[in-house]
């Protein structure tokens, strides 16, 4: 298994006979493009594709239009720098630019790693046959300076318009190189003007003129550090760009200088409003990649901790939104319930936010006692506090008003924008990880997928709104069902001993020693590993890629903000400054996990 | 001589009242958005946070006071006083009790019982406007101006609907004197139980009007204006210091010549059913003066109570209520209020 990753690199076709290929639609690509496909491997039940990059356009329309595999959402691409992978040859692509796709249809994921070398650093953009690889496919230029042919915009996106450097390219080092060495000194100007020279003619009989308005990045319903760009007719949105990056912190070059356990601490910092989530999701990337079974209880909780995140996002959500429409009252609402969830979360985890929770293999330590009475009295109340909200907005004019056929987008165009959770719900998918690619203890639970029907504001509100409630029910099953037993693995190579142990057992010392020292104790082989999950927000996933040491080779971060807000513009478009805001507020655009 | 002295004393105490109950104003709706969300409110600064509006005015007297260089300075200096002193003018022909027997002197509890009192209220709140508009104009910021436009759209087109609304009453008092359309609803009844107020008798212009004064006074669910999730600040963005206080005391001030407003206009002002109007005992006028200002507190808790329930309107949702709902509603009053008076003649 080890040696099929590191063999993915290479050029040569890989030696196994194409009827070898379980996966049907890497089989149909071996078939249809047997120059181009070098490499399949399955392993830990993912399917990678390793390819040519001259035909990935074709590749990839092949793969969405052909009924019988039709993987029609691109869930990610991002890249990885091979260079100081080991088995890398000096003469073998550099590059492999990785897209991640999904067949809604057949329930199912397929990996393409397209090979791009140094000399030639360019491929083809899909975004024609996706849209939704738009932002992706800007990360991947910004941070390894591949080159998108045929891509509408190919700006750089989290960094500035004039750093000159490519971050996440293996010689750029993580302590970065100095402000004056990386920064451009001439002034890229007013977003580097995307739209110059595609200046459309205007059919203004009255030759009014347009304003150009700065929303943001402080303002206040931007919450901190979005920014849009509003060319406005009257009130009326023209056209909208949004700069982010204000808040990149360089989480996934953070992720290649962390040990695997080090870095839970990193993904507290990415969805600040459901840190426990991030912990989570992150945990079972790096289990699967070391083939880990977490222990049942560890998953009983982490499921319910998983919900009780969803409720104190959904709740940070719900207030913020109705705030950004002028209901000011159901923001203090909602904030006491989030309030008492993250009571919980100090009682658990001893922090409110920065929770670390979870180990590479289980939990940081078990539950405290009276943790199932302190859970049970939550869900008692939850109910009638969700109920009052929907009292003061559910049937009020004035919301149903301000949100009904405002930022409408059909189911179509979700999944080619590659939206995820309640954005896509909203639109009519009944996608749901928790349902479609189960993950911990899901599948034992009982509860709806709520799903709206015109994609609009006011669906997506509604759906958030049932969600609260079956989030409810998750915890209440769960706790009933919730087991003995420990919560981490019995891997003593994994996890830490016992603190008590150590002082006084030798085998303890020595373990606890071999699991803190560089390249002894959580070392996965090499390879790769995704596993999405469904965070409140909605598709959130670590994209791991291990070279055998106890850092990360690569750590991909595959965030639902980030693919929600792309579609942003096409929303508003034609709206009023006042929707511009509501929409902003249904998209739920967390700045953390959105620049990373 | 007696009557010019008399009338100051009268200015004098009203604005002093006026202007402390703005203050308190403030207090009660940090305290009434308090309790309408489980929170405590102010409670340090005196007993309840009583002494709170006496911080806050020091405050906002001791803040840095920063004038942009890019605003209009002559115009961006006028604003907040165009809005402040038509805001405070209103109060003047609304009669805050009936008469009051004070050192063997009657005196009228009313500045000046003029004969087009409703005209005049009419004509002063619309000057609001102009601090407005001026303010975000001259504010020379994007986001000012967008208030500014804002606000001049939507006060002139509720400024109608206000107008036409008093027209049913106007109509049955036969006077533009406030005194006058007191005194009618301080006699008789409507279906032999119900007071004589013009709620009962003008349903209709009674809504309208209380709607449109929401929409005047710039309260959510009309604050687009300053809608600060979209605008900042709207108007007043560019204001530091006591010239942002003054905007926000205007207002206040406009609420309460609103809340008396409605009173007046349409409960019966000072009027208490089961009490005798004609009596002008120094007990019973007293009792009429805490009449209307718990009929005027009412109203305030209403504007403070509304603004902490429900979302806000949209701009162009604001303008379809205006003219497309409330305009016919107010037209269709005129006729209906005609018709009665004209058959029952």
């Amino acid at each position: 298994m080890a040696e099929e990753s590191a063999e993915a690199i290479e050029t040569e076709p890989a030696e196994e006979a194409p009827e070898e290929i379980g996966d049907p639609a890497a089989r149909a690509l071996k078939d249809r493009f047997p120059d181009e496909v070098l490499e399949v491997s399955e392993t830990r039940g993912e399917t990678t594709v390793v390819c040519a990059k001259s035909r990935i356009r074709d590749i990839l329309t092949l793969l969405k239009d052909e009924p019988r595999l039709s993987f029609d959402r691109l869930s990610d691409v991002s890249a990885v720098d091979y260079t100081s992978y080991p088995g890398h040859e000096p003469d073998t692509p550099r590059f492999n630019v990785v897209y991640n796709l999904y067949s809604h249809p057949n329930n199912q994921r397929l990996r393409l790693r397209a090979q791009v070398t140094e000399d030639a650093c360019t491929i083809p953009s899909v975004t024609s046959i996706h849209r939704g690889a738009e932002w992706a496919e800007r990360e991947v230029f910004d941070m390894f300076g591949i080159r998108f042919d045929g891509h509408p915009d190919l700006r750089r996106i989290l960094m500035p318009l004039n750093f000159e450097h490519y971050p996440l390219r293996k010689d750029y080092p993580v302590r970065g190189m100095g402000e004056r060495d990386v920064i451009a000194p001439e002034d890229p100007g007013f977003l580097g003007n995307p739209y110059a020279g595609e200046e459309e003619e205007v059919d203004d009989p009255l030759g009014s003129e347009r304003m150009v308005l700065n929303l943001g990045p402080q303002h206040p319903a931007t919450h901190g550090t979005l920014r849009l760009t509003l060319e406005l007719d009257g009130e009326r949105i023209v056209r909208c760009i949004p700069d982010i990056g204000y808040l990149h912190t360089g989480f996934e070059k953070l992720g290649e200088h962390h040990t695997y356990n080090q870095y839970v601490t990193v993904t507290d910092r990415m969805n600040y409003l459901s840190p426990l989530c991030n912990n989570i999701a992150y945990s079972m990337s790096v289990e699967r990649l070391m083939d880990l079974e977490v222990p049942e209880r560890a998953l009983y909780i982490r499921t319910i901790l998983w919900e009780l995140s969803r409720i104190a996002d959904h709740m940070v959500w719900l207030g913020t939104h109705a705030l950004d429409i002028g209901a000011f009252t159901v923001f203090l609402y909602t904030f006491e319930q989030r309030e008492r969830c993250y009571n919980i979360f100090e009682l658990v985890t001893g922090a409110r936010l920065t929770t670390s929770y979870t180990r590479i293999g289980g939990l940081g330590w078990d539950v405290p006692d009276n943790f199932r009475e302190v859970v049970l009295d939550f869900v008692a109340q939850f109910p009638a506090a969700v109920e009052e909200v929907e009292r003061l907005l559910t049937r009020n004019r004035i919301w149903i008003d301000r949100t009904k056929d405002i930022g409408v987008i059909s189911a179509e165009d979700a999944i080619n924008w590659n939206m995820s959770g309640p954005m896509l719900r909203g639109s009519g998918v009944e996608y749901d990880i928790r349902k479609q690619e189960p993950f911990l203890v899901y599948p034992d639970l009982d509860f709806d997928v709520p799903v709206g029907k015109h994609g609009d504001t006011y669906d997506r509100y509604l759906v958030r709104m049932e969600e609260l409630r079956q989030s409810q029910r998750i915890i209440e099953q769960a706790l009933d069902k919730l087991p003995d037993g420990p919560v981490k693995v019995g891997d003593a190579k994994v996890i830490l001993p016992e603190k008590g142990e150590v002082d006084f057992g030798m085998e303890s010392l020595i373990h606890h020693f071999k699991v803190l020292m560089d390249g002894h104790g959580l070392t996965p082989e090499l390879g790769e590993a995704y596993v999405p999950t469904e965070s409140p927000n909605g598709e959130l996933g670590f994209y791991v890629v291990s070279d055998g040491t106890g850092y990360a080779y690569r750590m991909r971060v595959r965030s639902p903000s980030f693919m929600n807000y792309q579609a942003y513009p096409q929303m508003v478009n034609g709206h009023m400054i006042s929707d511009a805001i509501a929409v902003l507020g249904s998209v739920n655009v967390i700045a953390g996990e959105l620049d990373r | 001589m007696d009557y010019a002295l008399e009338s100051l004393i009268k200015i004098a105490i009203v604005l002093g009242v006026i202007i402390t109950t703005v203050a308190y104003v403030v207090l009660a709706e940090r305290k009434v958005s308090a309790y309408i969300q489980n929170r405590l409110g102010p409670n340090r600064v005196g007993p309840w946070g009583l002494l709170q509006p006496l911080a806050d005015g020091l405050k906002f007297i001791l803040k840095e006071d920063v004038i942009p260089n890019h605003v209009n300075k002559a115009i961006y200096l006028i604003a907040p006083a165009a809005i402040l002193v038509p805001a405070l003018m209103g109060f003047a022909v609304v009669p805050f009790g009936d008469t009051l027997m004070v050192v063997g002197r009657e005196v009228q509890l009313i500045i000046s019982d003029a004969d087009i009192g409703v005209l005049y209220i009419l004509a002063v709140s619309s000057l609001g406007v102009y601090g407005v508009v001026l303010g975000g104009w001259a504010s020379n910021n994007k986001y000012a101006l967008m208030g500014g436009v804002r606000a001049s759209a939507q006060m002139i087109s509720y400024e109608l609907s206000l107008g036409l609304s008093l027209i049913g009453v106007l109509m049955i008092a036969e006077s533009l004197k406030l005194s006058d359309v007191v005194n009618l609803q301080a006699t008789g009844t409507v279906l032999g139980v119900l007071p004589a107020w013009f709620v009962f008798n003008q349903p209709i212009a009674c809504l309208v009007f209380m709607v449109s004064v929401f929409a005047e006074t710039n309260r959510l669910p009309f604050d687009l204006p300053e809608a600060e999730q979209e605008l900042v600040a709207g108007y007043h963005a560019e204001y530091s210091s006591m010239k942002f206080a003054m905007f926000f005391m205007a207002e206040y001030a406009h609420m309460i010549t609103a809340s008396a407003l409605i009173a007046t206009l349409f409960f019966g002002g000072w009027h208490l059913p089961g009490v005798d109007p004609t009596d002008s005992s120094f007990a019973l006028s007293v009792l009429k003066v805490l009449v209307f200002a718990v009929k005027t507190a009412f109203f305030l808790f209403v504007f403070i109570w509304v603004r902490w329930t429900v979302p806000r309107f949209r701009y162009d949702q604001v303008m379809r209520l205006g003219w497309k709902y409330l305009l016919p509603l107010a037209l269709l009053n005129v006729l209906l209020t005609g018709l009665y008076l004209t058959l029952n003649r």
